[in-house]
């Protein structure tokens, strides 16, 4: 064999750094079709979500040293970028132009969510708890996030009273705690 | 009206009480921007809600990863492929860290032409990936590439955990593993990517294998990710359309010259 080329996460990285353009293909490869999911699931507008998922890896070819291997993985790091892209990109949509981030805020941003490592099965096992949650106090808290909306967004959008959207995540969040306090309590006594 | 925090509940708690009621949200990123704002004003003042802070905080952290990843997986237009290229060879680093415009350069066309390539071509077959001075080798031969792309020729092989019982012993050590193989029979060129593969023990590697009759090659070792996927881009000596079987298998990180434990995942290549 005279050549041989194996490419983890952060060598891929290294060479986007020094502008290989080969390396950004390759990245797109491995990692294109969650960013494009991702944006699609905020955006529900294919057209949109393309340019949202074209924006990110842009936003990752431009400043490629904001990703810290140590912070989080390089998946996770791209998907909060691609969230705070689509999001901004869902607010300007539909005329809402406060709060617009600007794109170092973006991989600033990104780097705090990104910073904790979560495991396969902590995800799935976080998927399931916030499964057990009464439907209306999920379905708020998820909202929020895929749409990036605030209480008061959430409660116009869904025509409820302000008190009861605030009390709906509230308790929803409180409960979610204690489940994932006890199911995190009993992985560690076994 | 009072303009302080209001969390929708009860009105008669003391302020740190009420600022209680709203770090959930807060820390989800929920709050309405005023609240947020009075939030980490009156924060401070609260040193006994600290830790209850710092636990949401962790809790939205890890939320928002787990949300980030639960999204049905769609695969995106090829097309994006070649406009990300393409805005790339239009968009050097400047010192500010932001994007900047400039004409496309030819060079920076062909650079561009051939990562397309690259990722049109089964998805990210990268010629002599290693060396990035090779890109302009890869760019002389994209006609012959883009041939084989354009006449929907390249050639997807799976690679799957053997079988207990069919020329193993015992069931496969990583059931869930899986490979594909890709190729054009008339290249010497080829990848295998791989997905669920258990992380190789220190000082191991995972080693590719093909087999043409009696005679054995090694295509090269590789590591996986933490997410047990995995990469190798490989030149065999001999076209593709010689080799019969492709398998993979778990060696000593300096590799092996003959394999020395079960296959992983293993498929039949030409007949």
């Amino acid at each position: 064999m005279s050549e041989q080329a194996l490419l983890t996460d952060a060598e891929i990285m290294q060479r986007i750094a020094a502008r290989d353009q080969v390396a950004l293909a390759l990245l797109y490869d491995r990692y294109g079709t969650p960013v494009y999911s991702l944006a699609l699931r905020i955006l529900r507008q294919p057209v949109l979500a393309e340019e949202v998922a074209q924006d990110t890896f842009m936003k990752l070819w431009a400043q490629p040293h904001q990703w810290q291997a140590e912070k989080g993985t390089l998946k996770n790091w791209l998907l909060t970028i691609a969230r705070y892209t689509a999001i901004d990109r869902l607010r300007i949509e539909i005329r809402h132009t406060n709060h617009h981030a600007p794109l170092e805020d973006e991989l600033h941003m990104a780097e705090d969510d990104a910073e904790r490592e979560v495991g396969v099965h902590e995800r799935h096992l976080l998927k399931s708890l916030l499964a057990e949650l009464p439907p209306e106090q999920s379905r708020l808290i998820q909202m929020g996030f895929y749409q990036g909306m605030t209480h008061r967004q959430l409660a116009e959008k869904l025509n409820l009273p302000l008190g009861t959207v605030k009390s709906r995540v509230r308790l929803g969040l409180i409960k979610l705690k204690a489940l994932w306090r006890d199911a995190t309590r009993e992985n560690e006594s076994r | 009206m009072s303009s302080e925090p209001n969390s929708g509940v009860k009105t008669n708690h003391s302020p740190c009480e009420e600022l209680r009621d709203l770090i959930p949200a807060y820390c989800m990123e929920l709050t309405d921007p005023e609240e947020t704002r009075q939030i980490e004003r009156r924060l401070p003042n609260c040193p006994e809600l600290a830790a209850e802070v710092e636990e949401y905080r962790q809790l939205a952290r890890d939320l928002k990863v787990s949300m980030l990843e639960d999204v049905e997986q769609v695969q995106p237009p090829r097309h994006i492929a070649y406009r990300l290229m393409q805005e790339a060879s239009t968009v050097p680093v400047n010192t500010s860290g932001q994007p900047s415009r400039r004409p496309i350069r030819r060079g920076a066309w062909l650079s561009a032409a051939a990562a397309f390539v690259l990722i049109m071509f089964g998805a990210g077959l990268a010629w002599g990936l290693s060396r990035v001075d090779q890109l302009s080798r890869e760019v002389a031969r994209r006609d012959e590439v883009l041939a084989f792309v354009t006449a929907n020729e390249l050639v997807a092989f799976v690679l799957e955990p053997p079988s207990a019982g069919v020329g193993t012993p015992s069931a496969p050590a990583a059931p869930n593993a899986t490979g594909r193989f890709l190729c054009h029979p008339d290249s010497r060129v080829g990848m295998v990517q791989v997905e669920n593969f258990p992380p190789a023990p220190e000082g191991m590697a995972y080693q590719l294998w093909l087999t043409r009759d009696e005679e054995r090659y090694s295509g090269g070792l590789f590591q996986t990710n933490d997410d047990g996927s995995g990469m190798l881009v490989f030149e065999a000596p001999l076209q593709m359309r010689e080799f019969r079987y492709a398998g993979i298998t778990l060696e000593p990180a300096r590799g092996s010259a003959a394999p020395t434990s079960p296959a992983v995942v293993r498929g039949a290549l030409y007949p």
